[in-house]
């Protein structure tokens, strides 16, 4: 029933994303010849999805939706006057915590996959191709970056009351984030920079002639992103376990 | 009272805003030496401290931050209210609909050009702190730009205010519509308007500046601005009329 409750809790934004992202898609792909032909240098229809889908219009989409899915949470619902109906389910704080927490990162996932059922489908309609696989890399990529940009918010939301909150410090705090990539010393360390390797630039596993994922995605480092992300929770749970509401 | 109202339910999004604003100006001004190279690497057509300025504050994060929080602080209202189960309150104030939606979109504004103001007096002190030359002059023009740019971002977000009862459900359709309205007037159809709001607060749609050096050329117009302004002052015309009508 928390799975449920949850699910209700977030399924519009869900949806609305979900919608977002494929209308996005779909507009991408059936404006391509106008938007390739006044391109200040001419590219491959590659390229283009890879500039606008996974480098512009969809990345944006992508990385503000992840971070209004993590908000919301017990301290909303204090705000709202219904975390009292939430407390009194026969369950942990814990519990209602990672509940929430995994039904968003689902939602966050539905998302990320947009691209694979729209784009190589609405590419076919207007004549040209797209790989699947390109997408599925994608999608890979998104969901271990998102899940740092949905841990962060999540965590913000759970530490600070009040609405729009955490939405307000998790983007400055990205952006500050990456504007201190471009220290000397740190942007040496190319797996630090979330941000790259979300659409790959620059990145060994990205032909940039191309616009291609070409090489193994970076495993190991999407991995340390998800368990981030479930420490980012787990705080989160560890400052609503205690707290009096 | 309605001010002081509507300035309690947005003044904690407002002062994080102002600081956030802030911090990043200072850093990108203070951090300059350091951060200059990462920025020339990214955009290669940068070769000055104007330029770098222009690139990271006026042009680039910064603008995008101040056009965040002006989707941020466009939120609220009466639909939230309903949300918390306070509505009734606010409707049995002895004012109209009308006078509620003209204050909060008042203190909007007002917080806006606050906003605006922010970076070109942080950046041209911080600027000569760490001896680098920016003249106010030069920092000045951008606040009706940000100004102009900003009501209408939060008018934007101020009729999903009005139309979407969840919170998140209205930032999240604000900030699609937000991404589709820059997406469509970058479309080749629409490019001889000028519409795309970011490009002109930026300076760079129609040419306030100069491309290649990031100066000011001698085309200031007042018409833009004002045409945004009045876009935006429509867009809350339009959600005083709907809230006036809404069964709420």
């Amino acid at each position: 029933m928390l799975w449920y409750k949850s699910f209700r809790e977030i399924r519009v934004v869900t949806l609305v994303g979900i919608l977002g992202m494929a209308a996005a898609c779909v507009l991408i792909v059936i404006n391509q010849q106008a938007m390739r032909a006044h391109a200040d240098t001419q590219m491959t229809y590659i390229a283009y999805i890879w500039k606008s889908v996974y480098n512009s219009i969809g990345r944006d989409i992508f990385v503000i939706l992840c971070i209004i899915l993590g908000s919301g949470g017990l301290l909303q619902e204090r705000a709202h006057g219904t975390s009292g109906f939430t407390l009194a389910l026969p369950v942990s704080r814990r519990r209602i915590i990672f509940t929430r927490a995994m039904i968003g990162y689902f939602g966050v996932l539905a998302i990320a996959a947009v691209p694979i059922a729209v784009v190589p489908f609405v590419s076919r309609y207007v004549g040209e191709q797209y790989p699947i696989g390109q997408n599925i890399g994608f999608f890979f990529l998104w969901a271990g970056c998102g899940a740092v940009f949905y841990g962060l918010t999540f965590l913000l939301a759970h530490w600070i009351e009040g609405d729009y909150l955490s939405v307000l410090i998790a983007v400055p705090s990205l952006m500050l984030y990456g504007a201190l990539l471009n220290l000397p010393w740190l942007s040496q360390l190319r797996m630090l920079n979330i941000f790259d390797i979300l659409n790959g630039e620059e990145m060994p596993y990205l032909n940039e002639t191309q616009h291609l994922l070409v090489a193994p995605l970076p495993w190991l480092a999407l991995g340390v992103m998800v368990a981030v992300s479930a420490v980012l929770i787990t705080f989160a749970a560890r400052r609503i376990e205690p707290l009096d509401f | 009272m309605l001010w002081y109202k509507a300035w309690r339910e947005s003044r904690m999004r407002f002062l994080l805003s102002a600081s956030t604003i802030a911090v990043m100006c200072l850093v990108y001004t203070i951090l300059n030496t350091r951060l200059y190279p990462g920025v020339v690497h990214d955009h290669a057509s940068v070769r000055s401290y104007t330029q770098y300025i222009h690139w990271t504050i006026f042009g680039g994060v910064v603008r995008a931050l101040l056009q965040l929080s002006c989707l941020l602080l466009g939120l609220g209202g009466l639909q939230r209210d309903r949300k918390q189960n306070t509505l009734g309150f606010t409707l049995a104030l002895p004012v109209s609909r009308a006078s509620l939606v003209a204050s909060r979109a008042s203190l909007g504004f007002v917080q806006v050009l606050v906003l605006a103001a922010i970076p070109s007096l942080i950046v041209t002190v911080a600027s000569r702190a760490v001896g680098q030359e920016l003249p106010l002059d030069y920092a000045l023009r951008f606040i009706p730009l940000w100004a102009a740019g900003g009501i209408f971002t939060f008018a934007i977000s101020f009729i999903a205010s009005v139309l979407l009862s969840s919170e998140y459900v209205s930032l999240a359709v604000a900030y699609l519509t937000y991404i589709f309205y820059l997406a469509a007037v970058r479309h080749p159809t629409f490019g001889r308007f000028h519409l795309h709001v970011a490009d002109f607060m930026s300076g760079l749609f129609p040419h306030y500046l100069d491309r290649s050096t990031m100066l000011w050329t001698s085309t200031y117009a007042i018409n833009p601005i004002v045409c945004f302004f009045a876009a935006a002052l429509l867009l809350i015309a339009v959600s005083g009329l709907v809230t006036s009508r809404q069964d709420l």
